[in-house]
């Protein structure tokens, strides 16, 4: 099956899984930030950075994604 | 809007690794292949708990061992930074505008100085006298003139000397009234320069001549003479110094000398005034200053305003060289001290955490630090707190990962004043953690499996 503008199989695959890896990272923050406190760390107490930073996990893992593979930029 | 930019982004990715002949894979037993296979929240939910754990411990070992060391060895760094800080000069050059005191002007029209040059001088030819210190509270009086008229204008010149400063002249003049007094030599030397103390002189002299301190028990004959000797002298010397400023006025001497030190120039107000007038800026005197020409005739406003440019440009060469000269000593202190005290700072890792990052060889720590010391760029060698936190990731963390820790802190430490540390640390963290998932990707392709690791 290939995705609508994407080259070939090879890149619907890759584009699928790019969004796992998207999808996982927002689902693990989402769970780590929920389990941050026992052990005396708490919560940060800047309530509106902290969601924000949860809002933009997604911006900042496909930022990380293309400099992860900024030597395939063509 | 944004999940559509996000999901152009990783289209472009996926097509560029797909161009390249590269498919992306989850490496084995990763959290990314646990989810992706099971979809299994549960699953995940306990990945995420090891993850959790590790965040809790690097927020605790920053926030219990690291974050107090890095305050010590900062502070340990600027305490012996600031022994041995060197500083500019260019401070200290300045421009002062000399003129006649009003004074002056008084005392000659009541006839209290002569305006035209005598033949002849008085001559201190007296045996030592010393005259007593006035009482600090008496001090200011002392110095006043018994004529009102006078002292009105006596104010504006008395009024730039503290009671200490007045007290200093008097006994550098007073407390040994003789010819061989240096100091009144030294005021003799040059009058036009030494006007406002000569004037102070003469004004405590004319108090002194009308009436002799109480309980003061030498013999009113040699008292008055001695007291109308030296104010004859003095009234002589602002003679001089009247007849010599207008002698130089006339011929526009805009320079009438320098302090001894060498920083302060002093020109005459009236010929400053012209020397701005022309629009010259008083950088050209600081380049002249500078510069140190020598001749009576370079004292001259026309020779000095034909010289502008020259003076001008030799001030700013002089201040960009000097900012630069600062920054490389700077550096090049900061390097030393930092190499210097490299045991100290050793000194200061507690035994339990040197335990903890197993770096127990001292001597090898010194090295690693001396070694930072040279090869760190100036801007990171100018920045005591960064170069605290290079010292202690560097050389005692270097495997914790707590350099890149340390990156996203600040970066997130510098995103809103409101962000304390211990929330820089969380998001730190966090951070850490995405990196630590993306580090589970692989690419298999054509050329094999890339480990992107």
């Amino acid at each position: 099956m290939t995705l609508p503008n994407m080259v070939d199989n090879r890149a619907s695959v890759n584009y699928a899984r790019l969004q796992d890896v998207v999808t996982i990272s927002r689902r693990t923050i989402d769970l780590l930030i929920n389990v941050i406190s026992p052990d005396g760390v708490s919560k940060p107490k800047n309530i509106k950075e902290f969601n924000d930073f949860n809002e933009n996990v997604k911006l900042v893992v496909t930022k990380k994604l293309r400099e992860k593979f900024a030597q395939y930029e063509g | 809007m944004k999940d559509k930019k996000m999901e152009a982004t990783l289209k472009h990715i996926a097509n560029n690794l797909a161009k390249a002949g590269k498919t992306v894979e989850f490496g084995a037993n990763s959290v990314l292949e646990a989810y992706n296979l099971e979809r299994n929240e549960e699953s995940l939910k306990e990945l995420t708990k090891a993850i959790a754990t590790k965040i809790n411990n690097n927020i605790i070992l920053y926030r219990t061992k690291m974050k107090p060391l890095w305050n010590e060895v900062e502070a340990l760094l600027k305490e012996n930074i600031a022994a041995m800080q060197s500083k500019s000069d260019l401070n200290r050059y300045n421009i002062v505008a000399h003129d006649i005191p009003a004074v002056i002007t008084a005392l000659i029209e009541q006839g209290e100085v002569n305006k035209n040059k005598q033949e002849s001088k008085a001559v201190l030819n007296m045996k030592n006298v010393s005259i007593p210190l006035p009482s600090k509270l008496d001090v200011y009086k002392a110095f006043s003139h018994p004529l009102a008229t006078i002292n009105t204008f006596a104010l504006d010149v008395i009024e730039k000397y503290s009671d200490d400063d007045l007290l200093k002249l008097w006994e550098k003049a007073f407390t040994n009234l003789s010819e061989s007094n240096s100091y009144l030599a030294s005021l003799a030397n040059d009058p036009v320069l030494n006007i406002e103390e000569i004037v102070l002189l003469f004004l405590a002299a004319s108090g002194l001549q009308k009436k002799k301190p109480l309980n003061y028990t030498m013999k009113d004959e040699v008292y008055y003479e001695a007291v109308n000797n030296i104010k004859i002298a003095l009234g002589d010397l602002i003679t001089e110094a009247y007849h010599t400023l207008n002698l130089y006025r006339k011929a526009d001497r805009l320079v009438l000398g320098k302090r001894d030190d060498n920083y302060t120039l002093i020109v005459d107000e009236l010929v400053y005034r012209k020397f701005l007038d022309a629009g010259l800026a008083s950088d050209v005197l600081l380049g002249y200053l500078a510069s140190n020409p020598e001749g009576t005739s370079s004292y001259l406003l026309s020779n000095i305003q034909a010289k502008a440019n020259e003076y001008q440009e030799s001030w700013t060469s002089k201040v960009k060289l000097e900012n630069y000269n600062t920054i490389i000593r700077k550096s090049f202190n900061y390097r030393a001290v930092y190499s210097i005290i490299a045991e100290k700072i050793v000194d200061l890792v507690p035994q339990d955490l040197i335990e903890l990052l197993a770096c127990d060889d001292k001597q090898e720590n010194i090295k690693a630090i001396e070694k930072l010391a040279n090869v760190a760029d100036d801007e990171t060698i100018l920045d005591i707190s960064k170069m605290a936190y290079d010292i202690l990731t560097k050389v005692f963390f270097p495997d914790s990962g707590f350099e890149q820790f340390g990156a996203y802190m600040l970066k997130y430490s510098e995103l809103d004043e409101n962000v304390t540390s211990e929330d820089a640390a969380v998001y730190a963290s966090l951070e850490l953690s995405v990196d630590y998932l993306l580090n589970q990707i692989n690419l298999e392709g054509n050329n094999g499996v890339d480990s992107n690791r």
